[in-house]
């Protein structure tokens, strides 16, 4: 399967007039470090710097994912993230600002992460996912990483990936436990698969540390890059189960449902 | 010798935060099962934890729509017949999270 997934999922572009983007002798000084990796390389940066990605919400989870792929040097990013600054937001989401409570997050967002990665085209929506944006914004990006906290998003998510066959890396915690999955629309299970009804008794508002968010987060902003870059495993097909009160990760196999509402066409 | 069916086996229940509620906090249960199959594992862990029934179809055993049951590794997908378990076997419950 791993072949048939990377062989389905080449970013490079197939027009030779619109080859991947040379890096400027800043940006190899910038990703030198991450170059020496093996099976990345200079190239698997050039892929990244070509590539544009989607962040449903960019809270205690998304924030650190895109934190991640700034610094690593994913060259187009959109997020979407509604409402303002709350003081509750400060203990785990790491792109809010305790200056900035009570003003729009999108504006923390954009500020921290251009300080960061100032050659980032970045652009940051003052909106949640919906089933209204969600079809032009995956549109116009190569992979989504879904890190919103309701399940209305997530499906919305989960059914404009699978329509536009477009990759997503879905991670989600809950008080000392996380879990993450890589989903390729057609060839792996996708959300639906996993849970075919939305859950009634899940709350808003949930126990979360910081720590855990962003371990969680750091895990998913790897599968994103190695996903665009085209090395390593993925977790296709896999669901990652992380129980930080044990320290305890458990690599789970899972099937997709031939029945599935989403993706069971495919 | 005995073989798994004939004799009582002794499988692990994994509680999710979630669901930890229901089983006084416990986030692993043993129990002790002797007709050795997923339904009869489901149903001592009724027994024990009447609270986690909501999550399961008592009928059928099969788990909500928001949760995936995982047999070790493995999902579980087929719910129709006796899936068989042997001692020392883990049984997951891994509920759908959206905490972002």
């Amino acid at each position: 399967m791993k072949a048939t997934l990377l062989n389905s999922l080449d970013m490079e572009p197939s027009n030779p007039m619109n080859p991947l983007p040379e890096l400027t002798p800043e940006e190899h000084a910038i990703y030198e470090w991450q170059m020496w990796v093996r099976n990345f390389g200079e190239l698997g940066q050039r892929k990244l710097k070509n590539a544009a990605v989607l962040i449903s919400r960019c809270g205690g989870v998304g924030g650190v994912v895109a934190l991640q792929l700034a610094a690593a040097g994913i060259g187009k990013m959109f997020i979407a993230h509604a409402g303002n600054v709350k003081p509750s937001d400060l203990n785990r989401q790491l792109l809010m600002t305790y200056d900035w409570i009570g003003k729009p997050r999108s504006e923390s967002i954009k500020r921290r992460l251009k300080e960061l990665n100032p050659r980032i085209d970045l652009t940051v929506i003052d909106q949640n996912i919906n089933e209204e944006n969600a079809e032009p914004l995956v549109a116009q990006v190569d992979l989504v990483v879904d890190c919103a906290p309701l399940f209305q998003e997530r499906f919305a998510m989960n059914r404009q990936c699978v329509a536009q066959k477009k990759p997503l890396v879905e991670c989600a915690m809950y008080e000392m436990e996380a879990q993450i999955t890589s989903i390729f629309p057609g060839q792996t299970p996708c959300l639906q698969c996993l849970y075919p009804e939305i859950p009634a008794n899940w709350k808003r508002q949930f126990p979360v540390f910081g720590a855990v968010s962003g371990t969680i987060a750091s895990m998913a902003a790897m599968e994103a890059l190695k996903i665009i870059g085209q090395f390593g495993q993925p977790l296709y097909g896999k669901l990652l189960r992380c129980d930080f009160n044990s320290m305890s990760f458990k690599t789970l196999r899972i099937q997709r449902r031939a029945n599935c509402a989403c993706c069971g066409h495919l | 010798m005995m073989t798994d069916t004939e004799r009582t086996i002794r499988v692990v229940w994994i509680i999710p935060a979630m669901l930890r509620t229901a089983s006084d906090g416990n986030s692993e249960v043993a129990i002790a099962v002797q007709n050795p199959s997923y339904q009869e594992a489901v149903k001592q862990l009724i027994t024990l934890y009447p609270g986690i029934a909501e999550h399961f179809d008592v009928e059928t055993f099969r788990p909500r729509s928001y949760i995936s049951i995982f047999h070790n590794d493995e999902q579980l997908v087929d719910f129709s017949t006796g899936t068989p378990i042997r001692d020392r076997d883990e049984l997951l419950i891994v509920p759908a999270l959206a905490g972002g």
